[in-house]
């Protein structure tokens, strides 16, 4: 009897969801979605030329993504249709931005045509250590960043210097550094070991708090200088740049504490990924970027009662 | 001199360590047993973690904790993407001690990634990690698993050299060899409790009692000895 393609990869995705989020969760992430071919449309009926800029940043979006999969040689082993798998789960991802360009169907039909070939694209396995010059500027407790260098290395560097390179520009530069910032959320999924931990800071609060001010300072000095090209070519923009460079450095402290709220040594936080990419949507959604905020008010007290435990061995 | 009173830690239900009283002199101390003696536990215990209630370790009078105490654990796990000079510049913030020689010594290739690395290299990596912080008590568990021979004999080196600083050191290990000569005295743990301890060369009976069970129940099984 032969096999059918059964979307088995999209089935995966979806149980990760479900064990990820509760069901109000999942109907925040859903509005979410629905949101974004609404707020393209808007985009592009502002100015049809962002329509190239926005199918552009999927694509690469995609590619990286692709790229950096963890599962990428799993699936090409195990699944009976690897590439139709993958051309699913692009297609979908794509869709939403699709949609949104059915003004510009063209765009949209290039767009989802182009996410369709990657998964024939040949992903780079490298063992040796990236920007090695880059890292050594990094502190070491922030070894979270100094891994984020090595994984997403040249991809990441490439968008800042394209998202400067095209400050000038409106939206454009302000998506790119999004992206930059929800890739390098992700990062903040692995769990350090104890020894890892308990060598950084002496108490639970010393290292949510040495941990949260260094990802606000490193991602400060990631969205600064593209957002003061922005605010000096877009002049009248400047509290959308204020309130949008605000919501990154929100984003970041709070996938820092939900790590931490979640925390198991040696472990690997997957369903933080889909938590904190809705908080990042949030962030850029008009009116609701205080949304984030909350949750990082919240997570806080979380996030210290489970150190507490890991640093005393008990709830202190 | 390491003090333990009421020492006692469970999982659930099951009473792993029980140890009413014992005393620890400064020097190497060695802990052997089977699987399933509470080894690990009793390592965890005297690093801070898994203590009942009411249970003492102390340390010249003042609990013992991770701000004086070192401990490389069983499982070599590392954050992934980072360089083994990455990982040891974290262990080289606070209170660290100039280990360059040891880094010499142990020949760990620190500019590679450690996902590269293999399992001996990553253990002498978790024990450069542990003998960079500067700390009174040191606990290696089951620092052998792993090493080539020579690397094994570099470790019983740099043991004598921590041993040298005053230090205490607890190491437990399923190869007796090193630790024989290694060890000022071995403790020898059975259902959670120090049966006997030996004094270095006073060995002889190690062996015999560490087996003795595991002796008569071969023989009871199998119907014959090992």
């Amino acid at each position: 009897m032969g096999l059918s393609f059964q979307g088995l990869l999209i089935h995966l995705r979806w149980v990760q969801l479900r064990r990820a989020f509760p069901i109000y969760g999942l109907v925040l992430l859903g509005l979410a979605v629905c949101t974004v071919p609404w707020l393209v449309h808007r985009i592009v009926t502002i100015d049809q030329e962002y329509a190239y800029y926005i199918a552009g940043g999927v694509l690469l979006s995609i590619v990286g993504w692709h790229q950096r999969r963890p599962d990428l040689d799993f699936v090409r082993k195990h699944l009976p249709f690897p590439h139709a798998e993958l051309m699913f789960e692009y297609a979908l991802l794509s869709l939403p931005v699709v949609l949104g360009l059915w003004s510009m169907w063209m765009v949209g039909l290039v767009l989802i045509a182009t996410s369709l070939i990657i998964p024939w694209m040949p992903a780079a396995r490298v063992s040796r250590p990236h920007a090695m010059w880059l890292r050594a500027l990094i502190p070491a407790h922030l070894f979270e960043w100094k891994s984020a260098v090595q994984r997403t290395h040249p991809f990441t560097l490439l968008l800042w210097v394209v998202a400067l390179a095209l400050c000038w520009l409106p939206i454009l530069p302000l998506f790119l550094l999004w992206l930059i910032v929800v890739q390098l959320c992700g990062m903040q999924e692995d769990c350090e070991p104890r020894s890892m931990l308990l060598v950084t800071t002496p108490d639970a609060k010393a290292l949510l708090r040495t941990k949260t001010s260094g990802a606000v300072e490193l991602t400060t000095l990631l969205v600064l200088p593209v957002l003061i090209g922005a605010t000096i070519f877009q002049p009248q923009w400047w509290w959308i740049h204020l309130l949008f460079g605000l919501g990154q450095v929100v984003v970041v402290a709070f996938a820092v504490l939900l790590k931490y709220s979640n925390y198991v040594p040696n472990e690997r936080l997957t369903g933080n990924g889909a938590v904190i990419t809705t908080a990042a949507m949030f962030s850029v959604l008009p009116g609701l970027f205080v949304v984030p905020l909350i949750m990082l008010l919240t997570e806080r007290r979380k996030a210290l009662a489970n150190l507490q435990y890991h640093f005393h061995g008990h709830p202190h | 001199m390491v003090t333990l009173t009421d020492l006692r830690c469970a999982y659930g239900d099951k009473q792993v360590v029980d140890i009413p009283a014992f005393q620890f002199e400064q020097g190497v101390h060695g802990i052997v047993g089977l699987n399933g003696s509470g080894k690990t536990t009793l390592m965890n215990a005297l690093y801070g973690f898994g203590r009942s209630k009411g249970a003492k370790v102390e340390l010249d009078g003042s609990d013992l904790s991770p701000t004086n105490t070192a401990f490389q654990e069983a499982e070599s796990y590392f954050y992934p993407g980072i360089t083994g000079r990455e990982y040891l510049q974290l262990f080289k913030r606070d209170r660290a001690v100039d280990r360059q020689r040891f880094v010499e010594l142990l020949e760990v290739p620190l500019d590679e990634l450690i996902t590269s690395y293999s399992t001996g290299m990553r253990r002498k990596l978790a024990i450069l990690g542990v003998l960079h912080l500067d700390r009174e008590v040191l606990l290696f568990d089951e620092p052998m698993n792993g090493l080539d021979l020579a690397s094994v004999r570099m470790l019983e080196a740099i043991v004598q050299r921590l041993q040298e600083e005053g230090r205490t050191v607890f190491i437990t290990s399923h190869v007796l060899g090193p630790l024989v000569t290694l060890c000022k005295r071995i403790h020898l743990l059975a259902g959670g409790t120090i049966e006997r301890s030996f004094e270095r060369g006073a060995t002889e009976g190690l062996e015999q009692a560490l087996f003795a069970d595991l002796d008569k129940r071969t023989q009871e099984v199998l119907g014959r000895s090992v």
